[in-house]
């Protein structure tokens, strides 16, 4: 704009000093001065038609030369549909990895909450240390890994109310807490993801509902309760549909209202952890949570959150916070000394709250990297291909250089081919990124990505438009310029073979190859990194057999089943499902094997002095748990149906168990506690122990099988509550799911039956992270790697043909098509080893980031090393051999006739 | 420049730019001297409108064959003008632009006059 005035300006001013001199002119003829003027400007004309057809010439031209550059990079890309394919798709491919990867990235690490004035929004946690009298906790706690200090995020409901009344540093505080829960509507019953919230938490946060209304400092009563439900939950469960509101469903058998359907953007606090429902907080006692606390101090289960008001400073604010939670400690644990009292920290909650973000940040960060090498693998790619076909051209472009077309000229239309292949590449990419993010969550979902707000908008549109106009600046520039700096005249007498300039040109593309395998090198070596942790993690003995499982999930705890009920339940629902034709046993487990989750406990074993890191995994099950599953009993007896309520207290505990805490001798008969050995009081049992099984693991696939303990959960029912089931069948597991589920609801169908998959699904998707980027990064490997080759073929084919003639000559002179072979694959091999110099240092430099999601591979693996450098030479001996062959076959006759 | 005479010619088409590519091979110049020059030597009978003459130097200027640059005249240090000059290029152009206009000329200088020519 700035151009077009001052262009305007100077216009007026040019034709101005025209008018002078014109009208001076008039005046020395004889004129007075008035009337000159007048004659000069009638002379002139129409001042402003002349003004407007001027400047017309500017604005003309300018559109004119971008239609023509436009037209003719049309026209070349067109005449070589190949090159502007493989162009094309490769850069969709890089461009459209990347833009995925952003798109995940931005909704986990940058996107901020759709709420009002976010940065405003602070969390309130606190630094753990050993002196906080504190008794219970549950969790959300998460070790900062900058300064090694363990963070929570929970406080009491008192705590929370202290704060509410007396921090006037906030002008509003909200407390919150997920729970899952479930809910009976339309006859059916399942699992919900909830939240308590404090009836001021919409208000808090400033967001509105789609239909109806949020929940309000009024709602929250005990009594009276409504509920509001996630756009994503009213969808799925609700059909979408409107009349939803003020509808009654049941929650945890606790009668509510629906009172409104929040917008879709909105999915709580954990970006990539979806909610279904909210509950004012009030109804934790009603909904049977008895362990959540409205009244104790001693009790830590909020999460609560502020919004602090302009011109306060954190620092003000965390010791405010301090200060009143020390009081609630002192209300509850008398005198304490102040370094009992934990120092607060205030973290920004503009991005929501950060557990999800820690947890998959590395990963992202990890996929970024191949994605953008891969880019960086096209963009070289591509520099290469254009300054081949640069050199093609190099007669057509001395012939217009020489007709008087400018530099600037040319490369502007150079550029103009470059940037369109950018583009065509950028809207394919937007095309490919959705399902390759789909591919993305798809491994990931176990993780909660499902309510990942990873859509391409217009942020990622953004990134992916930049990145377009980068990677043309990238490929584009370097053999544009090249190309236009081309001595005339040996350029048109040659017609391009044997310039000089096409020596430079050579080095440069085979400069460019060396980095191509640089970079390949990089993905290939991590490539073999991820799939050798994959195939060793398929290749751990679990120490059961999976094969002909169906699992599921339930909790009829909440459907009001408590204590002995509860387990007569369970015992009847086993005997029900194991009653279906082809399940050959049922067991139960109050956790699954592979789930990822575990309960544990402090072990005390009299006689034996105390370490403190004397524990167990505790596996609550049925007796019929390890035959199941296929867990053998070494030594001693399995559980048995008579080891019930009344009887002694029973365990069979595992190999290492025994090793650990009795040396490896026979445990068979021996007693042990469970709890915490420094505090007696809190010490179960003695617990006899009556079997030893075989070692199997227990939370996951990765981790080292620890001590653990099976516990009859008939001995253990008033902690009782929700159950995997593990049926092994003769048929398809997944044939009898339906059986599976018209057993359990012909005892009771309020009971919901939830997450049925089978044992060895279960098993492949903990291990979809590293199945992800074992496929992702070998495809991009091997797409390198093939990238490569193509690129020496071009150079090595390239020089071959500009060297014919001095083949001809070597021939001619006698030598051998060996030595002249012998001439192509030294080229080759002087690229591909400084290829291979660059790219394996800087592996093993790389390798290290990813250390901690490797499985039995160090990150320096020789295999892996040693294979990606192999893959390399073999890939591109294969790409020199058919130049090579070429060259051997060159007549001398005919290759000095050129001449 | 009075009314219209009836012993002026409109200028071809396309030839006012080749013209004011020749009128600057002498040294820089600005509107106008050019549209001035012009007339002059061709004793008034090729008239130069203005506006075709700004748009023409715009192109020019625009195509990279004159550059244009703001200066003060010899006799008058107060006022400044726009003076254009030829670029290298521009002169090139010139050339070619010659050269078509000598082809033109003598083949339609063949058909009118077929006696003289020969």
């Amino acid at each position: 704009m700035r151009w077009h005035r001052q262009r305007d300006e100077d216009l007026d001013r040019e034709l101005r000093a025209h008018l002078d001199l014109e009208a001076a002119e008039q005046q020395a003829a004889g004129l007075p001065a008035e009337e000159a003027r007048h004659a000069a400007r009638r002379l002139f004309g129409n001042a402003t038609l002349v003004k407007e057809t001027t400047r017309e010439v500017w604005v003309w031209t300018w559109l004119e030369r971008c239609r023509h550059d436009l037209r003719y990079a049309l026209r070349i890309l067109r005449k070589s549909p190949v090159f502007t394919a493989v162009a094309v798709l490769s850069l969709a491919l890089g461009i459209g990895a990347n833009t995925a990867v952003f798109s995940l990235l931005d909704a986990v690490l940058l996107k901020q909450l759709p709420v009002r004035d976010p940065e405003q929004l602070r969390i309130l946690t606190w630094v753990h240390n050993d002196k906080v009298p504190l008794h219970s906790h549950s969790g959300y706690g998460m070790r900062d890994l900058k300064t090694g200090e363990f963070i929570s995020g929970s406080f009491s409901y008192p705590a929370y109310q202290a704060f509410y009344r007396n921090l006037p540093q906030f002008s509003d505080l909200v407390a919150y807490a997920p729970y899952q829960l479930t809910v009976t509507a339309g006859g059916t019953s399942d699992y919900a993801d909830g939240q308590f919230v404090s009836g001021n938490y919409f208000r808090g946060l400033g967001v509105q509902t789609l239909i109806g209304r949020p929940l309000r400092p009024q709602d929250d009563t005990p009594g009276g309760p409504a509920v509001v439900l996630t756009y994503r939950y009213w969808e799925k469960r609700f059909g979408a549909d409107p009349e939803v509101i003020g509808r009654q469903i049941v929650v945890n058998q606790q009668p509510f209202t629906v009172a409104g359907v929040l917008p879709p953007a909105f999915q709580g606090l954990f970006p990539g952890q979806g909610v279904d429902l909210f509950v004012p907080i009030e109804t934790v006692k009603a909904l049977g949570v008895p362990w959540y606390s409205l009244t104790n101090a001693d009790s830590w289960w909020v999460q609560v959150f502020g919004r602090l008001k302009p011109g306060v400073s954190d620092a003000q604010a965390e010791a405010a916070v301090r200060a009143t939670l020390g009081g609630s400690i002192r209300d509850y644990a008398g005198k304490v000394s102040d370094a009992a009292i934990p120092q607060v920290r205030l973290a920004s909650g503009a991005r929501g709250v950060g557990l999800v973000r820690a947890r998959w940040s590395s990963r992202l960060y990890i996929l970024s990297v191949a994605c953008g090498i891969i880019l960086l693998i096209a963009c070289v790619n591509l520099a290469n291909l254009l300054l081949a076909r640069a050199t093609g051209r190099q007669h057509e472009i001395a012939v217009r250089l020489s007709l008087g077309a400018s530099r600037a000229r040319l490369l502007r239309q150079l550029f103009t081919e470059s940037l369109l292949l950018a583009s065509v590449g950028g809207v394919l990419g937007v095309l490919l990124a959705k399902p390759l993010a789909a591919v993305v969550l798809h491994y990931w979902a176990g993780n909660g990505s499902g309510t990942l707000d990873a859509r391409i908008d217009a942020r990622s549109l953004a990134f992916t438009f930049s990145l377009a106009l980068l990677t043309a600046v990238l490929f584009g520039l370097a053999p544009a310029w090249r190309t236009t700096r081309i001595d005339l005249s040996p350029a048109m007498k040659g017609g391009g073979r044997g310039a000089a300039g096409s020596i430079a040109r050579a080095r440069m593309g085979r400069l460019l190859v060396s980095a191509q395998v640089a970079l390949s090198v990089l993905l290939l070596v991590g490539a073999g990194l991820f799939v050798r942790t994959l195939v060793n993690l398929s290749k751990v003995d679990l120490g059961f057999r999976p094969e002909r499982l169906l699992t599921f999930q339930t909790d009829p705890s909440r459907n009001g089943y408590h204590g002995q009920k509860l387990a007569d339940l369970y015992t009847r629902l086993r005997q029900r499902i194991a009653a279906i034709p082809g399940v050959v046993s049922v067991g139960m487990s109050h956790v699954g094997l592979i789930e990822g989750s575990e309960t544990d406990d402090g072990v005390y074993v009299p006689g034996r002095r105390v370490r403190p890191s004397d524990e167990s995994n505790l596996l609550v099950c049925s007796d019929s748990f390890l035959e199941t599953m296929r867990i053998p009993v070494v030594m001693g007896r399995d559980l048995s149906s008579s080891d019930g309520p009344g009887g002694p207290l029973v365990a069979v505990v595992n190999e290492t168990f025994a090793k650990q805490y009795f040396s490896g001798k026979n445990p068979v008969g021996e007693t042990f506690f469970l709890g915490d050995p420094k505090d007696t009081a809190s010490l179960a049992g003695p617990i006899r122990i009556v079997g030893v099984a075989k070692d199997a693991h227990y939370t996951g696939v990765r981790e080292t099988v620890p001590p653990i303990s099976y516990l009859p959960y008939t001995q253990r029912t008033e902690n009782l509550r929700q159950m995997t089931f593990a049926i092994r069948t003769v048929l398809p597991p997944l044939s009898i799911a339906g059986a599976v589920r018209r057993a359990v609801a012909g005892i009771d169908s309020t009971i919901p039956v939830a997450d049925v998959r089978t044992e060895e699904e279960q098993i492949d998707d903990s291990l979809g992270t590293e199945r992800l980027f074992a496929g992702l990064v070998s495809s991009f490997g091997a797409l390198a790697a093939l990238l490569a080759a193509i690129g020496l073929y071009g150079v090595l084919a390239y020089s071959v043909a500009r060297r014919t003639a001095e083949i001809g000559i070597r021939i001619a002179l006698g030598a051998t098509r060996g030595n002249v072979q012998w001439l192509v694959l030294r080229e080759s091999l002087l690229t591909v080893s400084l290829g291979l110099l660059l790219g394996a240092p800087a592996a093993f430099a790389l390798t290290r980031l990813v250390k901690s999601m490797l499985y039995g591979v160090t990150p320096a693996d020789a295999v892996s090393f040693a294979g990606a450098v192999l893959l390399m030479i073999v890939v591109t001996a294969i790409a020199a051999w058919v130049p090579a062959r070429r060259a051997a076959r060159v007549d001398p006759m005919v290759a000095l006739r050129y001449e | 420049m009075s009314k219209a005479s009836p012993d002026r010619i409109e200028l071809l088409q396309g030839t006012l730019d080749m013209l004011i590519l020749r009128t600057l091979l002498f040294g820089p110049a600005h509107g106008h001297q050019i549209a001035k020059h012009i007339q002059r030597t061709t004793d008034e009978v090729l008239k130069v409108e203005h506006g075709s003459l700004y748009p023409a130097l715009h192109r020019l200027e625009r195509q990279g064959w004159i550059a244009a640059k703001w200066e003060t005249a010899g006799k008058d240090q107060k006022r400044e003008f726009k003076y254009y000059r030829l670029t290298a290029t521009g002169r090139k152009r010139l050339l070619t632009e010659e050269s078509k206009w000598k082809q033109l000329t003598h083949a339609i200088a063949r058909i009118m006059w077929p006696a003289e020519e020969s």
